[in-house]
């Protein structure tokens, strides 16, 4: 694993922000850190980076514990937030020609190409670029040394979409040689390149697994009910954002398993007509498995 | 990386660091300008707020330079870079030395140099100077620009801390009844400022690190508040122990040991003058004796106790610390041995009218220090002009009113505490009466730090004497052939004494 939490805590004061959170991101991979907003995603990714010190709890990166990072580490991890402050009054190329000696691995024509991609007015100061440009940037200064693992902290937020479109487009480039570790709502983007998910939920890892293994495990499952029998009260667990419309449901099975469903679809309607199920797209999975866990912690409060 | 960070706070800094540079070198040509006279006045007082633009100009250099990398927060894009925090730290103090006091370093060995200081005394007086800067004053700065993001909260942090300061201070002042701190106005009163350098020091060598190794931002900003709140801690210390203090720091002077004070009347009887409409003087007559020749005794303080027979207390009170000015003296002499002075001792006329009427016990407890000769020399009275070694580039003139000769001379470091000015014949003869100037300064630190790491100190003689009690021996058909001789005169010990006399009458 390039990257390990294990029983992470973050409190500030005395409010905890992350509660025994862990978490494994395994090397190759792109791992998307999926929450609502609040959740303890760019905490997370703060303590990673040893921005933030963990009030309890241990985190690794590339091995070393993260409290420890020394340049040595920081050498090979790119880092992009769209809360980052880059040093405005330098141009995007003087801030360049400052990084370069500081990264042993430096590659000067992947930054070439990444500024030429990127469409960078390198003679701006930072602080006049607008804010997709300024991720832009960041970006740029976090790739041409080829890190091993890149955090990126809701890096598509506020960015109109042909930025979010070039932004993905070298991420998916960089997919593979690096080790990525995502956060961000804008689901439907990362989801080409993710290949792992966890899901944080008030400052816990809920789960984490590979992106086929969560889309084959969760579909839409829609009933076509042979009669219209009512909607028993305390239907499956598992089964969320159910609806109804006279003898059609639909809901999303968490426990996908198409050898089971029709036993269990009978136990709950009786005889059916027809089953249909589909894979969903990471959004509806997120939404379905959010909705789910806010309907729960208003019902329990 | 060390110069790698330097040359990118350079690259990013050069205007603001061009604009103090060159406030340096104009404050340099500003103190030439004014010369040893301080004059023209019309530029003297645009020369001190130029003085401490300059300064704030510093301030502002350092600051920048220090957050282009800023220290608090979690956001700081080069936290995340392998840059090594010893490497950024000590390119911030590199460009502390190099950038923000080099200039200063230079200008003051220029102006030295201009002003015909030489060479050796310019650049070691601005070495010492900008040393010093670099510890009470550079530091601290660089340690409030690391718990700061901006320019405006270090501003708003200064002036929160000199309002703090001040509001300790004045507390101090009333809780004494509206009397200024025990060493205000004294010799010993470099122990204040000292002592807050001394403090803002150790506050930076203790942040500056805390924020660059472990970014304890909160923990920083305590150790400025504790460092704030210990400030004022002097300004309620004892006069007794600060001079103690002073005596521990001064070399021991065994002449002083001879040194002797006596009530000096045959009689127990004390006169006394109105001394306003609610106050009434006491002349007290003491001989000082045992004191060595051409030397200065100064009573920094007397606290004094009036005794009533039946043991209670009539007045218990001291001096004021204003030297020559209030109920203290001064003794000045050129061959040693005994001096006949007058203590002089005001009292509200409540008091007076209640020690009038009845024997009195008499204690005082002097703090004393003796100032030996430290230089002599002359110099012409008229468009006098020359390096003198103890007093540096001097010149003399007559002065606008035609009635004194003005000395004006520069020095590196600080001035001489006692200066006496004398006009002569050269062809010998009859002295004017010497002119003494005194502003006591006891800190064991020879450096002069600001505006400039020159002095400036002037003295005046008169032409005629005023009293005419003598004739002048120069009057101005022989000015060509005179001479002002002048002496400097420096601490050489602090001591105490107590006088007690058991019995004194008050005259009406």
């Amino acid at each position: 694993m390039l990257v390990h939490a294990d029983g992470l805590w973050k409190r500030f004061k005395g409010v905890a922000v992350l509660r025994g959170l862990t978490l494994a991101v395994p090397e190759g991979s792109t791992l998307a850190l999926v929450g609502a907003n609040g959740a303890g995603k760019t905490t997370t990714m703060k303590v990673l980076m040893n921005l933030l010190e963990p009030t309890a709890g241990t985190a690794t990166a590339l091995g070393v514990d993260t409290r420890r990072l020394s340049p040595r580490e920081l050498a090979q991890i790119g880092y992009v937030s769209e809360h980052q402050q880059l040093p405005g009054r330098m141009t995007v190329s003087a801030y360049l020609d400052y990084l370069r000696p500081f990264y042993p691995t430096w590659d000067r024509s992947l930054e070439s190409e990444i500024i030429g991609q990127f469409r960078l007015p390198t003679n701006r100061r930072i602080a006049d670029l607008s804010h997709g440009m300024r991720i832009k940037t960041a970006l740029a200064c976090a790739l041409p040394f080829r890190p091993r693992l890149l955090l990126l902290d809701e890096p598509l937020t506020g960015l109109d979409p042909l930025v979010r479109d070039e932004f993905i487009d070298r991420l998916k480039r960089q997919a593979g040689e690096t080790t990525i570790l995502v956060s961000s709502h804008e689901l439907s983007e990362i989801e080409e390149v993710t290949t792992h998910v966890a899901f944080v939920d008030r400052g816990q890892v809920t789960f984490q697994e590979g992106l086929n293994d969560l889309t084959s495990r969760v579909r839409r499952v829609t009933l076509m009910l042979a009669e219209n029998v009512p909607t028993p009260a305390g239907l499956r667990g598992e089964w969320l954002d159910v609806r109804r419309s006279g003898t059609v449901v639909s809901f999303v099975d968490t426990q996908y398993s198409a050898v089971d469903l029709p036993a269990k679809v009978a136990a709950v309607f009786g005889p059916v007509h027809r089953i249909d199920t589909e894979p969903i797209a990471l959004r509806t999975i997120y939404t379905s498995l959010a909705r789910a866990a806010r309907d729960q912690q208003e019902a329990s409060a | 990386m060390i110069w790698h960070i330097f040359q990118k706070d350079c690259r990013q800094v050069w205007r603001l660091a061009a604009i103090v540079a060159f406030a340096h070198m104009a404050n340099a040509a500003l103190r030439l300008v004014l010369g040893p006279f301080n004059q023209p006045r019309g530029l003297v007082t645009f020369a001190e707020l130029f003085s401490v633009a300059t300064l704030l100009g510093m301030c502002a250099l350092i600051v920048a330079a220090v957050q282009e990398d800023v220290v608090p927060g979690a956001s700081q894009d080069w936290l995340i870079r392998p840059i090594r925090r010893r490497d950024l730290l000590a390119a911030k103090l590199l460009f502390v030395v190099v950038v923000a006091q080099g200039p200063a370093l230079l200008a003051d060995i220029v102006h030295g140099i201009v002003a015909g200081l030489g060479l050796g005394d310019s650049v070691s007086a601005a070495l010492s100077r900008s040393a010093v800067m670099v510890l009470v004053f550079d530091m601290p700065v660089l340690g409030l620009a690391a718990i700061s993001s901006t320019l405006v909260q270090v501003m708003g942090t200064v002036i929160g801390i000199w309002l703090a300061v001040m509001v300790g201070v004045f507390a101090g002042i009333l809780a004494r009844g509206g009397a200024p701190p025990a060493f205000a106005n004294s010799g010993i009163q470099w122990m204040t400022p000292a002592y807050w350098s001394v403090l803002a020091c150790s506050a930076a060598a203790v942040i500056i690190p805390l924020q660059y190794f472990r970014r304890a931002t909160k923990e920083s900003r305590r150790i400025v508040v504790g460092a704030v709140l210990l400030a004022p801690v002097l300004s309620v210390s004892a006069w007794t122990s600060a001079f103690a203090v002073q005596q521990q720091l001064s070399p021991h002077a065994p002449f002083a040991d001879s040194i002797r004070l006596a009530f000096a009347a045959d009689t127990s009887a004390v006169s006394s003058m109105p001394a306003g409409t609610k106050t009434r003087t006491l002349l007290v007559p003491l001989l000082v004796s045992g004191l060595p020749a051409d030397t200065v005794l100064m009573n920094d303080r007397a606290e004094i106790h009036l005794v009533a027979s039946d043991g209670a207390t009539l007045y218990r009170g001291k001096t004021t610390p204003t030297l020559g000015y209030g109920n203290d003296f001064v003794v000045r002499t050129t061959d040693g041995g005994e001096v006949r002075t007058r203590q002089q001792i005001v009292l509200p006329e409540q008091v007076y009218a209640r020690l009038r009427n009845q024997s009195v016990r008499m204690e005082i407890d002097y703090s004393l220090t003796l100032l030996e000769r430290s230089g002599a020399a002359t110099i012409p009275a008229r468009d006098g002009d020359q390096r003198m070694a103890a007093f540096g580039r001097c010149r003399s003139r007559i002065d606008d009113d035609g009635d004194e000769i003005e000395l004006g001379c520069l020095r590196s470091g600080p001035a001489p505490t006692c200066v006496s000015a004398t006009l002569e014949s050269v062809r010998g003869g009859p002295r004017n009466p010497t002119h003494w100037s005194c502003d006591p300064d006891y800190s064991p630190f020879q450096v002069h730090l600001y505006p400039a790491a020159t002095s400036r100190f002037t003295t005046s003689v008169d032409l005629t004497d005023l009293r005419e009690t003598m004739e002048p021996a120069a009057d101005r058909s022989q000015l060509d052939d005179a001479l002002v001789r002048i002496k400097s005169y420096q601490p050489a010990g602090h001591f105490t004494r107590r006088l007690v006399v058991p019995e004194i009458h008050v005259l009406p």
